[in-house]
């Protein structure tokens, strides 16, 4: 019977985690010990107006949310609850990675706000958006509207949703061609995403894979101590080799929320807790029970369920619980 | 056509088999229920002091309600008012003063609870429900028992008496203090919440033990913990009956192993009111759980419209009623969420995939 954790991808401008801060003397800790390896402020990352650069804006909503999952990872530990499996999304399989000791905190943070000196596009570049698809579960056999499309690209998998009559799917690609594809599809079938300007988990970041690439082949990481989920393929990653390449991967290739809960529940979990606001509640059809901790209301509900669904409490402490 | 009878009137004797009073009760129209139940609250002679006081404030007249759909109009019952006023002016004044009886807490594991009278014809009613349920679980007559639940002001703990009275068990009982665990969780006291569950489990080890128990009645958390501690005590039981804390078909299963050939039955709800177990689907499927009707009706509402009723699978909160003829509590939002499930021998909606209520951010846009 385990606890697993599932850390949700894409970076939002809004800030979040404010409750968590102003309540918990940990939470403002970390943030400080945060500033100090990513030269932003305290309050920068927790509800600063990001910087402006398209890169330099990623980086820091990056630091906002890893931040974030890292704070609700540590203050339920202080709770005592310890995950057995985690995993995540995006940049959220990178913070699952960090939090299952694959590299050290510090490691993660500078990396992110290294991602910052990335070159942005040049002028006259095309513009890049990103998509939510909503596919009819009668449809997912049926060739989709944009496999011929070269400008368009799967960039992720949601899974069904929680009544299971569609499957929300990620695009990535040029922002006219999404466009297009959106308004000749039927209302609400695929819904450009506001504000996203940065075709991620497809061939477009390549530039950005290549310029990270040094950087990540740097980081000395070592062998998860608990299990850590891929969300690039329904793997689990054992080594610090198979750690480095889902980081060296993870900006271009597609990214699978299924692959991640199907692991778990193959790994006999029985709560998920969902780190920060990243993935939304009651859309999609987990398998297993799942609490959303953003609050600090939230850290009681999670591990008052885990109690009532017979997960053991560990002694409050590191947050890690070797296997 | 269903009619609007008198499901709390003497006739209702434990004499009389549980599937005769719910099949009848199960008949009754619930509209009719309704006007009979609203219109006894609000008699100017004979009503409760408490909705008497009321209905100044209402901008209707509750004599017009004909429908049980139009209980809305009530808004959502504010709970607060249960913590502060006197519970027996909750109970029509037909009732004859003073009253003599038990008054029951729900909630309280964060603040002050919320306090209601029962009356000995409301006790009857949850207790014959759950003479139903033992019934159709398979619970036989006549056995030993384990009561390891809250008890004191916990209504739950009141099944000692149900277990006694009406299917001739021998009941022992150890007590907990669920308030307690709670208040450890919230003030992040692990180890003290694991040395509090310890401390119940050598309680239970020792009836177990020492006094030949059939039926084990306790929460899914303790019986969790039990499983994970005692297996061989859990294998040797005939049984075990579980509420007041979130279950799901995982855990059913897993009990189910673990009583290695013995019975697992379940129920849903609070002091306010109960819903009955019917069993887990062949499917695999979440537990679905219908309400002890007509005193107890729920709906499942959108969590952003208390007024709403989602479609029948989807998810939202529950919203219960209370329809006795001497405790009317219309739309209470629990603090719990489920999906809406519809069974069609019953005349009102249920509830399945119970677990505790949980509102943050919904839009689609963010899943990236």
């Amino acid at each position: 019977m385990s606890l697993g954790y599932l850390f949700g991808g894409g970076v939002g401008t809004e800030p979040h985690g404010i409750e968590l801060y102003e309540a918990s003397p940990l939470v403002r800790r970390l943030y400080e010990e945060i500033a100090g390896w990513t030269g932003l402020t305290a309050e920068q990352i927790l509800r600063g107006e990001l910087p402006e650069g398209r890169e330099r804006r990623q980086s820091a909503g990056t630091v906002r949310e890893a931040a974030l999952a890292v704070a609700v990872h540590d203050l339920l530990a202080e709770a005592g609850l310890r995950p057995d499996v985690v995993g995540g999304l995006s940049l959220g399989a990178m913070t699952a990675g960090c939090l299952a000791g694959a590299l050290d905190r510090r490691e993660l943070f500078t990396m992110l706000a290294r991602a910052a000196d990335a070159p942005d596009p040049p002028p006259g570049a095309v513009d890049e958006g990103m998509a939510l698809a909503f596919v009819r579960a009668g449809d997912e056999q049926s060739p989709p509207p944009w496999q011929d499309l070269p400008d368009v690209h799967l960039a992720g998998d949601f899974g069904p949703v929680a009544d299971g009559s569609q499957r929300i799917v990620m695009l990535a690609g040029h922002r006219t061609a999404i466009e297009h594809l959106a308004a000749g599809a039927e209302p609400g079938a695929i819904v450009p995403l506001p504000g996203r300007t940065i075709a991620v988990h497809s061939p477009l970041r390549r530039p950005f894979r290549d310029f990270m690439a040094p950087w990540v082949a740097k980081i000395p990481f070592t062998a998860p101590r608990i299990t850590l989920l891929s969300c690039l393929e329904r793997a689990e990653l054992r080594t610090a080799d198979e750690v480095r390449d889902m980081f060296e991967r993870n900006p271009t290739d597609p990214i699978s929320l299924v692959d991640i809960y199907e692991g778990m529940l193959s790994r006999d979990v029985r709560l998920g807790l969902v780190m920060g606001p990243a993935i939304p509640e009651g859309i999609l059809a987990f398998p297993f029970p799942v609490v959303h901790v953003e609050t600090p209301e939230h850290i009681e509900l999670a591990v008052s369920t885990a109690y009532d669904l017979g997960i053991e409490l560990s002694e409050a402490g590191s947050g890690i619980r070797e296997r | 056509m269903r009619r609007a009878g008198h499901a709390e009137e003497p006739e209702e004797d434990h004499a009389i088999s549980p599937d005769v009073l719910v099949a009848k009760w199960l008949d009754i129209d619930i509209d009719e229920w309704t006007r009979k139940v609203v219109r006894r609250t609000f008699d100017a002679d004979d009503g409760s002091p408490y909705w008497l006081g009321r209905r100044e404030q209402l901008d209707f007249d509750p004599y017009d309600i004909t429908r049980h759909e139009e209980l809305t109009a009530f808004g959502p019952f504010p709970l607060d008012d249960l913590r502060g006023v006197d519970p027996m002016d909750l109970v029509p004044r037909a009732l004859r003063r003073p009253l003599a009886g038990r008054v029951w807490d729900t909630g309280g594991t964060t603040g002050t609870p919320c306090r209601v009278f029962y009356t000995p014809a409301m006790l009857r009613h949850r207790a014959v429900w759950r003479h139903w349920s033992f019934v159709h679980e398979g619970f036989a007559p006549g056995r030993s028992w384990l009561q390891a639940t809250p008890s004191g002001p916990h209504l739950i703990g009141h099944g000692a008496w149900e277990v006694a009275e009406l299917h001739a068990g021998l009941v022992y009982a150890v007590d907990m203090d669920s308030r307690w665990v709670k208040r450890l969780i919230r003030e992040g006291r692990p180890a003290d919440v694991e040395r509090y569950t310890s401390h119940l489990l050598d309680q239970i080890d020792d009836v177990l033990d020492r006094s030949g128990i059939d039926y084990l009645n306790t929460t899914p958390a303790l019986f969790a913990a039990l499983c994970r501690r005692s297996p061989e005590r859990v294998a040797a039981l005939a049984g075990a009956r579980l509420s007041g804390t979130q279950i799901n078909t995982a855990m059913h299963r897993d009990f189910l192993i673990a009583l290695d050939g013995g019975i697992c039955g379940i129920s849903y709800g609070n002091t306010f009111g109960n819903a009955a177990f019917l069993g887990v689907p062949e499917s695999g499927g979440p537990i679905a759980y219908m309400p002890n009707y007509p005193q107890v009706t729920m709906a499942v509402v959108r969590k952003d419209d208390w007024r709403s009723t989602v479609a029948p699978g989807a998810n939202g909160r529950v919203r219960l009623t209370v329809l006795h003829d001497d405790l009317f509590l219309p739309n209470i939002l629990e603090r719990d969420q489920a999906a809406r499930h519809t069974d069609a021998g019953w005349p009102c909606d249920g509830v399945a995939d119970v677990r505790p209520l949980q509102i943050v951010g919904t839009a689609p846009e963010g899943l990236y």
